[in-house]
């Protein structure tokens, strides 16, 4: 098996790349006229309007809309998970369109964190494995090393004490910051987040930030979708979609 | 076959005489006697026939009237019946089994009792029940006149009285035999028999022992078949009703009455098994007929045409749809019971996994790599789905397990019997007989290491028992568990003394010490048991005698020899049997041989054939087992769908994806294939135990590992190759929908 060691995916091997961005002026995520159908049968959908976006790197971003405004499809893009219909998408230098499924997996492991609303952790996998698990698909580093890097992950996410419990056995919070660190696992340049707190008590929702924040200070680009306008003050810039289209886009 | 029998005549019981010259008078005192329904007589011989340069052991079947035929009637399939000396009629089985190919026109030489060889020619081919079961148990068989073959052999009259009974019941046909034998006695007063009496009971014919055992294999193949069946209708059906679970919800919200909703699904499941049904008997009709005409050829020696049962086609309806509906029930129950709410917080998968003891069990298991440890616990997440999934492939395991270990054992048995008599030449005797200075010219053979004079004789015991003429020091490698083998003084001296095999022993409470009264040919003797023999010969219901004292008893002067070769590689022995032929001609001696090694493989021929035939059988069970497990596969694919969208989301290859998926079904496979060891291992036990009874025998049951280890083998491989179309189904999902499948 091809592993790559975990030294090359430590967090100053990811500042550099940051740093690289930074310094060369190219925006981390850069969308430009996307457009989006979805289509049922004989229906077509269109999610999104001719969207261009650029995030610099080290961006704590959020995006606001209305249910069904295309939020969600932007991450989904962003993450290239979807496809746009039309328009180019560039995360991390690296045209999307110019990658295969296969390798827009790969990618997506090394460089992209995802956090979602339902948590989404495998639940036949306890919190410690589920962290572990992006590690093994990148095959970085010895298997000591990725259970060493899961548990710091863990710990950092103040769950130290969980690293063998199902996530049944874990509360909603519990386990949305076993997401995180699971999205932290193999520190990527990017985290995004959809509706993370959405399942959350407000209290468990604050904390859930709080963590956020802390990574975006580490230097990594957070950008995540809420319809919480509560939530979505806390981040430094907010992009408003509506009906497919960038309604407006407010840094602060 | 019983029609054929009926239509053939098949005589109820023989008699052997050694020469019933039989006046029309005497024959129609014979006919007169109460119960026979029919009576004939015949000439039966062996002798050898010449083909392209080379002689072929043959059996002659003697006719006394080809137009007047009222036993075991020779019909013609082809050509003409003998209407003149020096003809004859070619069992058809001779060309089938490919023994002797000869058809109308072809002449034939055929062996006289001078040695010298007379030509026949052939008009026709043809058979009778009782006698073609000869062809592919022994030897080709040829009918011609009863004169003919009694001019070949020098045989002075008739040898055997064919005879019909009008009531089968073993008393009417003792009643009538004994009353038989009473004219014969008065009317030819030196009258000796030459064969124990040969009585077939109602229902039964040659062959048809195996026949019967073969039979009872296959309604275990299809008992299993059937219930592997009925669980893949219940977990098919349990995965249609999850799988709509929201419409059932949905139908439910808008006023659907739990009644009407399982109806629908009963519906369902009756086009589902009504198309299996119409599917099943479009193979099965041409299947059976198939399956019998093997069987018939096999074991009965002759060929049935095709028919179609209605009973078994009704029954076949009744259980396809019957079992159908029987099989869904508890999905349709399930159906009617889903609330609306159930329905709505529907999520696919359970979402409690770690909770049940199970779960920490199953989580312990080392598993080298993540994926396969995913795959693995993911087996457990639906335990009555996986243990659904797993049953048909457990009982398609017990299937290759239990007949393999029954062919095995029975395999085992048969050649047994080839190695335990420990010769790999048997000289059979001719005129003039196998006295002990042809010993002595077989002896003198360089190739030759050892040689002795036996015999093969039958006595009546609680029916026929094969007798084993044998020398005290014999090539037959014997297992004395009781008593002592005879010695070389009770041999010299002729002594009745008797080991017997041990399933016999058992069978009738014989003990060494014990006497036994068994009736001969030339009537009843007293043997004293000096020994009981575990070997399996003759299904451990042999009995052995020194070679003198059956010389004794039936009169006879000499026997056959058994013959050792210094070496029994096929060269060896083929050389050593020329040898013996030239030396034993050149002092006028006539000879005929057999070779064990040549016996042996055709024996082996024939077993691996029914094995693969039993084999196929099996097929459809082993079929069933995998198409359960791509429709559980398959099922999981779908709920697990949004977890896939993650793996893909967080990073996941398709091989990580692959070997995930791939590992759950290797795990349910597994767990099948342990179902299936004692499953299988009880199943073999079972059809042994059923053998056993049949045959009166004992069996030395097998069970090697080595069958687990291929069904293991077997098993894996079949998974891998089945579970592709699900994990094709994987490994393109786009993460998009899969995220945002419900």
């Amino acid at each position: 098996m091809n592993t790559q060691s975990l030294a090359s995916a430590t967090p100053g091997a990811r500042l550099l790349e940051i740093e690289r961005h930074i310094i060369s002026g190219v925006p981390i995520i850069q969308l430009r006229e996307i457009e989006k159908v979805y289509r049922s049968g004989r229906v077509q959908y269109p999610a999104l309007r001719g969207v261009d976006l650029e995030v610099a790197p080290g961006e704590l971003m959020a995006i606001v809309g209305p249910s069904g405004s295309g939020k969600s499809t932007i991450l989904n893009i962003i993450t290239g998970i979807d496809r746009p219909t039309a328009g180019s998408v560039n995360v991390t230098g690296r045209d999307l369109s110019r990658l295969d499924e296969e390798a827009l997996a790969v990618w997506r492991g090394g460089h992209i964190g995802i956090v979602f609303q339902f948590f989404q952790l495998l639940p036949t996998l306890t919190a410690h494995e589920n962290v572990m698990l992006p590690l093994d698909f990148a095959r970085l580093g010895s298997v000591g090393e990725r259970s060493d890097r899961a548990a710091s992950r863990l710990a950092q996410v103040g769950l130290s004490g969980h690293l063998n419990q199902f996530p049944a056995e874990l509360s909603g919070g519990e386990q949305q910051r076993v997401a995180i660190a699971r999205a932290l696992a193999c520190d990527p340049s990017i985290v995004v987040a959809d509706e993370p707190t959405g399942n959350l008590d407000t209290d468990t929702a604050a904390e859930m930030f709080s963590v956020l924040g802390d990574v975006n200070r580490d230097g990594t680009t957070v950008v995540y979708v809420t319809h919480d306008p509560a939530l979505a003050e806390l981040a430094r810039r907010v992009v408003s979609i509506r009906d497919g289209s960038v309604t407006g886009d407010d840094r602060r | 076959m019983e029609e054929r029998v009926r239509s053939d005549a098949m005589h109820t019981a023989r008699l052997a005489p050694n020469a019933a010259d039989l006046t029309p008078a005497q024959l129609a005192s014979l006919r007169s006697v109460d119960n026979v329904a029919a009576l004939d007589t015949r000439t039966l011989a062996r002798t050898e026939i010449r083909i392209e340069g080379r002689t072929e052991g043959v059996i002659l079947v003697g006719v006394a009237d080809f137009d007047n035929q009222t036993v075991n009637i020779v019909s013609r399939t082809s050509g003409t019946l003998p209407d003149g000396p020096n003809q004859l009629v070619t069992d058809s089985e001779n060309a089938r089994t490919g023994r002797f190919g000869g058809s109308a026109g072809d002449a034939v030489e055929v062996r006289t009792h001078t040695g010298g060889w007379r030509r026949f020619t052939i008009s026709g081919s043809g058979g009778t029940v009782r006698y073609s079961s000869e062809v592919a148990q022994d030897a080709p068989v040829l009918y011609m006149a009863n004169t003919d073959v009694q001019s070949v052999m020098n045989y002075p009259a008739p040898n055997s009285i064919d005879v019909v009974a009008a009531n089968s019941s073993p008393e009417a046909v003792r009643e009538m035999v004994t009353q038989l034998r009473s004219i014969l006695a008065a009317e030819l007063p030196n009258l000796a028999y030459w064969d124990v009496l040969e009585v077939w009971r109602a229902g039964t014919w040659p062959g048809s022992e195996d026949f019967g055992n073969f039979i009872v294999v296959f309604y275990v193949i299809a008992g299993i078949g059937l219930v592997s069946a009925l669980i893949l209708i219940f977990t098919t059906m349990n995965t249609m009703v999850r799988e709509q679970i929201r419409e059932i919800g949905m139908m439910k919200a808008i006023g659907g009455a739990p009644r009407s909703v399982a109806v629908g699904f009963l519906r369902t499941a009756l086009l589902l098994g009504g198309i299996g049904t119409v599917a099943g008997i479009a193979i099965g009709i041409p299947l059976s007929n198939w399956l019998m005409a093997f069987m018939s050829d096999e074991f009965g020696g002759t060929h049935v045409g095709s028919r179609l049962s209605v009973l078994a086609l009704a029954l076949s309806i009744v259980v396809g749809l019957g079992g159908t509906a029987a099989a869904s029930w508890p999905a349709l129950r399930r159906a009617a019971r889903i609330t609306v709410r159930e329905a709505i917080d529907d999520h696919g998968v359970v979402g409690t996994y770690g909770l049940r003891p199970l779960d920490r069990v199953v989580a312990r298991i080392p598993v080298a790599a993540r994926r396969s440890q995913l795959g693995v616990r993911n087996a457990t997440r639906r335990t009555g789905r996986t243990i659904a999934t797993a049953l048909p492939i457990g009982l398609a395991v017990a299937t290759m397990l239990a007949f393999g270990s029954v062919l095995i054992t029975a395999v085992n048995e048969d050649l047994n019997t080839f190695d335990l008599e420990g010769g790999d030449i048997i000289l059979w005797n001719r005129n003039p007989g196998l006295d002990a200075q042809a010993g002595a010219l077989i002896e003198s053979v360089p190739e030759v290491a050892f040689a002795h004079p036996m015999v093969y004789s039958s006595v009546e015991l609680d029916g026929e028992r094969y007798v084993w003429g044998l020398t005290a020091t014999s090539t037959y490698d014997h297992d004395v568990i009781a008593g002592r083998w005879f010695t070389q003084e009770e041999a010299d001296d002729a002594d009745r003394v008797v080991v017997v095999g041990e399933a016999l022993a058992s069978k009738l409470s014989l003990e060494v010490g014990d006497t036994v009264s068994v009736e001969t040919r030339r009537g009843p003797i007293d043997l004293d048991i000096v020994g009981i023999d575990g070997q399996l010969v003759n299904n451990a219901q042999g009995m052995f005698v020194p070679f003198e004292t059956v010389l004794d008893y039936e009169g006879w002067t000499t026997g056959h020899y058994w013959v050792r070769t210094a070496d029994p590689e096929p060269a060896t022995v083929t050389t050593a049997a020329a040898g013996i032929q030239g030396v034993l001609e050149n002092n006028g001696y006539e000879v005929a041989s057999s070779l064990r090694y040549i016996d042996r493989d055709q024996n082996m021929a024939e077993n691996r054939l029914i094995v693969t035939v039993v084999m196929a059988m099996g097929l459809p069970v082993v079929a069933i087992g995998m198409i359960g497990l791509v429709s559980a596969m398959t099922s999981n694919v779908l709920d697990r769908t949004r977890e896939i969208g993650i793996l893909r989301s967080i990073g996941a290859r398709r091989r990580d994806l692959r070997a995930m998926f791939r590992a759950e079904g290797l795990a349910i496979a597994i767990l099948g294939w342990l179902i299936g060891i004692p499953v299988g291992y009880g199943l073999a036990r079972f059809i042994l135990w059923v053998f056993e009874r049949r045959f009166d025998a004992a069996f030395t049951f097998r069970f090697p590992l080595w069958t687990i280890a291929i069904s293991l083998i077997i098993t894996l491989t079949a998974t891998l190759i089945v579970i592709r179309l699900p994990l094709r189904r994987v490994v393109r999902m786009s993460p998009g929908l899969a995220l945002r499948y419900e």
